[in-house]
Parts: C-alpha cells; sequence; structure tokens
C-alpha cells in the first residue's frame, strides 16, 4: 500500500500519489508518519500569480517524511525544458523529517505557453512522489490600437491610413510582472512617416502628409526587459485615402523564406482568444502571410503560427473534438479542430458576431482518417508545405459544407459528406473513423459573414471586393486592396460592374476555342488560369502552359441567369518566365491546362475554367456571399451567391 | 455510428464492399479499382442509395454511379479485356482515390508530391506517366478529375472519351 499525502499552498498542485484510503490534506502534520515505515512528501512553492517569464526563477520545497533520511531526487516534465539547480537538503531536523528546496528555472526562449510539472521521488521508495505544476509563458508585447471615436482599444490588426492620419497604438508586456518597464518604439523604414508621443505605453504613428504611391510601414513594440519579445502593425498609406473596411493584400511571393509563391495574394490577420480583453496571459496573435482564397469558404490557420492562443474547440457530451478536413484540388488536403477565435482583419471584426469557426492545421502529425487523407496523400501542415501561414477562403458560400444555399454537411439535405466533418476523442482519430453530420453553426464558416467595421459599426458581411492593379508581364510584387461588403458603406458600391449568376453548383459558363466550359469560377487562390487548350505543355513544369512566343486568347463568360462579358487574355511560356524571373511573385501570363482540348471540344459536361489570380489584376473583381434559404424557397438576385467585375 | 460510403469508407473494408443500388432488372455489380476487372457482389439497399446507369458502347461499357452526396463517378471497361482502363469523377467531394485507383494509387501519389514540390502551390494536377494520366481540376465543393492508361485504351476509343 502507498501512504502518502501531497498539500502545495497551490490550489492547482496536483497529487500524483494518493492515498488508498482518503487521507485528506490537512488531516495530520507533516512529519508524523501515518504508519510506521512509511514515506510522505509534501511539495509547496510560492503563490503564482503570474506565470514565469523566459529566464525567471521560482522555487520548490519538498517536506519528506523518512525514517531513513534519504530525502528526494528531483526531475521536470517536459525534460530539458528549463533547468532545475540549487538543491539544498537539509537532513533530520525532527521526527525523521528532511526539507529539500531547489530552484526552478524557465527557458530563455519559450515558444508557448507550458506547464512544467516538477517531481520530487522519494529515495527510500521510489513509489512515492508528489508534483507541482509550474506556469511558465513567453514574454509577450501586447499591441493594441486606440479607436479615434471611443477611445476603446481593440488588439492591433493590419491597418490602412489616409495620408496625414494619425494612429494612436498602446503596448504592454504580459506576463504583467512588477518591472515589466513596458515598450520601446520603432519604425520600419525610419523615414515612411513619424512616431510622436512615444512612451513606454503608447505612440502615435503619422502617416506622410503626401505620397503618389502606397506605403507600407511596420511599428514595431519592443518589451524593454526582453528584446526577443516585440509586436508588430502593418500600417499602408493608401493615396486614394483609406476607410476601416479596407485591409492590404500584396502579392509578395508569400511568407516563406527563399521561396516564391507565384501569383498568391496575401494580407494578415489578428487572432484573439474569443471573448478576450486584457488580461495576464497573451490573448492575441498578429499572422501574416494569410493567402486570399475566392475559391474556398473559411478561415484555416497553421497552429504553429497562433502557439501562443488557447483557441476552445467543440466537443460533444462524450469529450470528443469536432474536427475538420478541407481537400485540395491536387488531392493534398488540411486537417485540424474546428476552434472558436475573435478575429481582426483591417478595421473589421468579428467580435460583435460571435466567436468565428475557424480551422486550425494541425502542426503536429496526429492520425487523419483515411478518408479525408485518402492513405497517403501530403498533409499540408506547415508554411513550407502550404507556401503560407493561413488560408482567408472568401468565396461565394457560407460555410465550407455549403453550395447553392443549401448545406451538406448538417443531415438535413443528403448523407454524410464522405471527408469533411469527423469527431474524435482527445487521444485522436483512428483511421478508420467515419464523417460525422454537423450543425451549421459549428462549421468553418466564412470569416466575412461575421464581419462588422470598427470604425463605422456597419456590418460588412455580404461580400467582399479584391482590387490588384494591372500587372504588365512581370513584376516582383503588387500592393492591392480587400474591401469588406457590397453596398454597405460609400467605398464598396457595385456601380456598373457587370454581375455572373451562378448555377445550381456556384459556377457559371465560358466560352472558349469552341468549348462550353460549364464549370467555371473565379479564384484568387489559383495562382494562374487553367483551361482546356491545345498548347503546348511545358516541360520543367507540367502544370502550366508553354507555348512558343507570347499567344493572347480571348474568352466569353456567361452568367447562369444574366451576366455576359468578353475577357481576353494572354499566355506565355511559362518555363521560361519562372525560371528568367526567380525573384518575382507576380506573372499576368501564366497559364496551365485543365483537362485537354479534345475532351471538352467533345462535350465533356465536367469541363473548367479556372481563372485565377491573373484575372484580378487591373479589376475590382466582386465576390457576394449566397444569403438564400434553400430550394424551394425562391431567392432574389440580391441575396444570391454572384460574381461581379 | 458508421456510415458506408461509396469510394469512402472503403478502404477500410477491403476494396470490393462497393455496393450499389441498381437500376430495375439489372445484375448487381461493383466498381473495381483501375486496371481491375468489375465484379459482383450482394447489395445492401438499406445501406446505401447511389444510382448507377450502365451505358453500352462500342469500345467501353461505362458505369456512371452517383453517390448520395452528389459525386458522379465513371468507370470506363474496356470491351477488349473486361478490365477498367479509366475512370473519371466531378462532384462536391473529392471520391476516395485510393480505392478508385487501385494499384496505380501509389504511383499517382509519388507523381502528385513531384508536382506540387515544384512550387509549393496547390493547383490542377495534370499527371502524365507511360502507363497512367491523372488530371485534376476545380476548387472547395466543385472537383473533377480523371485517371486512365493510355496504353490499355481499346481499339477504336481514345483518351477523350475518358471524361
Amino acid at each position: 500500500m502507498i501512504l502518502s499525502r501531497v498539500r502545495s499552498l497551490r490550489t492547482a498542485a496536483i497529487a500524483t500519489i494518493l492515498a488508498a484510503f482518503a487521507f485528506l490534506p490537512g488531516c495530520f502534520k507533516a512529519g508524523t508518519p501515518p504508519v510506521a515505515g512509511a514515506v510522505t512528501i509534501e511539495l509547496t512553492s510560492p503563490a503564482q500569480t503570474f506565470p514565469l517569464s523566459p529566464g525567471a526563477a521560482t522555487t520548490v520545497t519538498a517536506t519528506v517524511y523518512d525514517e531513513s533520511n534519504n530525502g528526494v531526487t528531483w526531475t521536470s516534465t517536459p525534460v530539458n525544458f528549463g533547468a532545475i539547480s540549487g538543491q539544498t537538503s537539509v537532513t533530520g531536523t525532527s521526527n525523521f523529517q528532511t526539507v529539500a528546496t531547489i530552484t526552478y528555472t524557465a527557458p530563455a526562449n519559450i515558444s508557448a505557453n507550458t506547464t512544467v510539472t516538477i517531481t520530487a521521488t522519494s529515495v527510500s521508495n521510489p513509489t512515492i512522489t508528489a508534483s507541482v505544476p509550474i506556469k511558465v509563458s513567453p514574454t509577450v508585447v501586447s499591441l493594441e490600437t486606440v479607436l479615434p471615436l471611443t477611445g476603446n482599444s481593440i488588439p492591433a490588426a493590419a491597418q490602412t491610413l489616409a495620408p496625414g492620419q494619425i494612429l494612436t497604438l498602446t503596448g504592454a508586456v504580459l506576463p504583467l510582472t512588477v518591472n515589466s518597464q513596458g515598450v520601446a518604439w520603432t519604425l520600419t523604414p525610419a523615414d515612411a512617416g513619424s512616431l510622436t508621443g512615444q512612451t513606454t505605453g503608447s505612440a502615435n504613428y503619422v502617416a506622410p502628409a503626401t505620397i503618389s504611391s502606397p506605403l507600407t510601414a511596420t511599428v514595431t513594440a519592443t518589451a524593454i526587459a526582453d528584446s526577443n519579445a516585440t509586436a508588430s502593425v502593418q500600417v499602408t498609406v493608401l493615396p486614394s485615402g483609406a476607410a476601416t473596411n479596407v485591409v492590404v493584400v500584396n502579392v509578395d511571393g508569400g511568407p516563406v523564406p527563399l521561396k516564391v509563391y507565384p501569383n498568391g495574394v496575401f494580407t494578415s490577420v489578428t487572432i484573439c482568444n474569443p471573448g478576450s480583453n486584457s488580461s495576464s496571459s497573451p490573448v492575441c496573435q498578429s499572422v501574416d502571410g494569410i493567402l486570399v482564397d475566392t475559391g474556398s469558404y473559411g478561415l484555416r490557420l497553421l497552429q504553429s503560427e497562433i502557439a501562443l492562443l488557447s483557441l476552445p474547440t467543440f466537443v460533444d457530451g462524450l469529450g470528443n473534438t469536432l474536427e475538420n478536413c478541407a481537400s485540395n484540388v491536387d488531392g493534398s488536403y488540411l486537417w485540424g479542430p474546428v476552434s472558436q477565435a475573435d478575429l481582426y482583419i483591417g478595421g473589421e471584426t468579428t467580435v460583435f458576431t460571435s466567436p468565428l469557426p475557424v480551422q486550425v492545421i494541425s502542426s503536429t502529425d496526429v492520425i487523419v482518417p483515411e478518408s479525408c487523407s485518402n492513405g497517403g496523400t501530403a498533409n499540408l501542415n506547415t508554411s513550407q508545405l502550404l507556401g503560407a501561414n493561413g488560408i482567408l477562403g472568401i468565396g461565394p458560400e457560407s460555410t465550407d459544407c455549403t453550395l447553392n444555399g443549401v448545406n451538406l454537411c448538417d443531415g438535413s439535405s443528403q448523407a454524410t459528406p464522405p471527408n469533411l466533418y469527423y469527431t474524435c476523442p482527445k487521444v485522436g482519430c483512428a483511421t478508420t473513423d467515419s464523417p460525422v453530420v454537423v450543425a451549421p453553426l459549428q462549421q468553418v464558416t466564412n470569416p466575412i459573414l461575421f464581419l462588422t467595421n470598427t470604425g463605422t459599426f456597419s456590418t460588412d458581411n455580404n461580400g467582399a471586393i479584391l482590387r490588384l492593379p494591372s500587372v504588365s508581364g512581370v513584376e516582383s510584387s503588387v500592393t492591392g486592396t480587400l474591401t469588406f461588403g457590397i453596398g454597405t458603406e460609400p467605398n464598396n458600391l457595385l456601380g456598373s460592374a457587370t454581375v455572373l449568376t451562378l448555377d445550381s453548383t456556384d459556377q457559371f459558363t465560358t466560352s472558349f476555342n469552341n468549348q462550353t466550359l460549364t464549370n467555371s469560377f473565379i479564384d484568387s487562390g489559383s495562382d494562374a488560369l487553367f483551361f482546356p487548350d491545345s498548347l503546348t505543355i511545358c516541360t520543367d513544369n507540367p502544370q502550366f502552359f508553354c507555348p512558343a512566343s507570347l499567344t493572347a486568347l480571348s474568352a466569353e463568360m456567361n452568367g447562369a441567369t444574366e451576366g455576359q462579358a468578353t475577357v481576353n487574355f494572354s499566355v506565355d511560356n511559362a518555363d521560361n518566365l519562372l525560371s528568367n524571373n526567380p525573384g518575382s511573385a507576380a506573372f499576368s501570363n501564366l497559364a496551365g491546362p485543365s483537362g485537354t482540348y479534345q475532351s471538352c471540344a467533345n462535350g465533356n459536361a465536367s469541363c473548367v475554367f479556372d481563372w485565377g489570380l491573373p484575372f484580378f489584376y487591373g479589376r475590382s473583381v466582386y465576390t457576394h456571399i449566397d444569403a438564400c434559404l434553400p430550394p424551394p424557397v425562391a431567392c432574389s438576385p440580391t441575396q444570391a451567391a454572384w460574381w461581379a467585375f | 455510428m458508421k456510415i458506408l460510403v461509396p469510394f469512402g469508407a472503403l478502404s477500410t473494408r477491403g476494396a470490393w464492399i462497393l455496393v450499389v443500388l441498381l437500376t430495375l432488372g439489372a445484375p448487381f455489380h461493383a466498381f473495381a479499382a483501375l486496371g481491375d476487372a468489375p465484379q459482383s457482389v450482394a447489395v445492401d439497399q438499406e445501406r446505401i442509395k447511389a444510382s448507377l446507369k450502365i451505358i453500352q458502347g462500342d469500345a467501353f461499357t461505362i458505369y456512371e454511379m452517383t453517390c448520395p452526396t452528389g459525386t458522379v463517378v465513371r468507370e470506363y471497361v474496356s470491351s477488349s479485356n473486361g478490365r477498367v482502363v479509366g475512370v473519371s469523377w466531378r462532384g462536391p467531394f473529392i471520391p476516395d482515390l485510393k480505392q478508385l485507383l487501385g494499384s496505380y494509387f501509389d504511383q499517382y501519389v509519388g507523381a502528385a508530391k513531384e508536382q506540387r514540390d515544384t512550387h509549393g502551390v496547390r493547383r490542377p494536377l495534370n499527371i502524365q506517366e507511360p502507363e497512367l494520366v491523372v488530371q485534376t481540376a476545380g476548387h472547395m465543393r466543385a472537383f473533377s478529375g480523371r485517371a486512365y492508361n493510355p496504353g490499355a485504351l481499346p481499339a477504336g476509343s481514345n483518351a477523350d472519351d475518358i471524361k
């Protein structure tokens, strides 16, 4: 029989050994053996109001009753995370009691909130142990912007400003300690506007009074006590002025060092624990390198990029977690739990609606059901594999399991889809797990549906406009904007744009080179135009066309019930483009095959014209989100899914 | 609850437990993977409500199955050797390609990885190998694709017929 008792000054202390019968803590004094020959260990450590900062230390004391006076040995888990030192031991003070004290020092670099378990093990009887948890946290700088009208602060997300506009920022160092010392401010590039009124808690960024082209600057707050802890906000000054429903997007090769993502359009978001406000633990993280994708639905973030956050998941009555699988056209997939987050993007936020269901892409190699993984295709769970830190899916549907306004995953319309949602126990999924039905409110949701403008309190939740400048052949990078809402504010009116309505599969028809391509869509997440043609396939890049010279082409788009447009485009030799411009990100003449010309000219019902990012260059492309009820309820054109440009 | 999905959960139950509800009076068939011969199996009409259409042609017999989740899968069985020489799919969900491609699956995975590694970007596949062509297209909730063995197409047919 194990006889031990554990008591800690901290209520959260873990008793790893429990008496087989109920000895309650405090029922007898330390040093008074309940049974002759038994060993007891009692651990204490100072009350922990705040987590330990990197490199900080705390003490743990063990009071041991042991007739042999052998004391204890110490271990900590995770192993090699911080260090135990300064072991002191005073033996035989009274009643065979030993008091041993150690110092635990947190690692100098901490990447995520961690609970370290310190364990004391009896030398006389190694089956007797006692443990105490120590919370450690990275030093984190919390950066917020102050809203001009209300004076309220919100987590700092990438901002667009007008020339001369002032942005007030506040910075705080977390976890709070008696000598956090606050932050110091820097502006990069140093001449991109100015910083005024700097204190260790706040500063004003003042945009240049006049500019001729968009200017991007980064304001960084660095913890004075720990130069490794920084937080930044990207500000872009637009000559045309700015508004809180606009965020800047960049075709800049993406976030992966030494790897250029061609024709990828990226933005940044700020993600927070839902409902969080100022507290002692970090609650928000800014993530850049988020691919803007009009061909998918929902925000998907790599877990490694939001390691400081604790986003709640959906857990059923049996303790199972709701997991999501997103299949990609190339057979690869994204896997991870549906998690609830607060999102800030530009001056828009989801906090006035409800926590946004997002997919957190599991960074660790967990077991994935075979119906999702297809038994061996690629799990894109790192930024190197994904080419991005996340995906902002803002296509014309409300969730990742909705088509033409009909929810395919909630069990209302059809059998359970084969590879979208799963519920798995805490230990993880099995390869044989089957998909499940999921209520719409728990599905990964198009983030635009939840957006409210923090400046105007307009609900800009019916769509978005992606605007990119013209690209003539090849550019190293280009900057554009993503404007939230359609017809909800003065700067997002539809005007005279051509509207293309969509069919029951959310697609329209493209007539091209004597083919009728009924499965056509507009997709900023495709890095080229993809269509069936007899152009030469590339040798080095068989997913692209390689005509001998620049080839001019034309196609006609036809909406399902309305909308018609003729689009001229050109195709260049992709092998030459990519090898001759290794550092460039924007290519207007990149195209590749989808199916083959002969097959589609013969009347193949599934032939595709994928209007990828080159279509967006020089255009404002509107994506209107389906707000219709499922058929047979009639849907008005103003509620339906459509594209416009 | 286990839900049996055509081309979905089959890999864990062996490749042949593919159950379809047939059109009037037709014999019961299961689909084979690329390169295999179709086989007959018992039908469990309670579990699976997929519909099957059989299109008899000169070069191929086409088995077209509409999954209860909306994806249409076609298998092209060669009239000359009775084997599946091509498959195609279109619909909101990608079918179980491991089941559909059978012994060609590993080759497909390797070739797909190679195309993805070139730039690390998700884009339609165009795999052109001597014994396996795979082409995919589409995006979330609208996928399509086809796979065939170009050397096994029967006389009087060509790759354009696989669609």
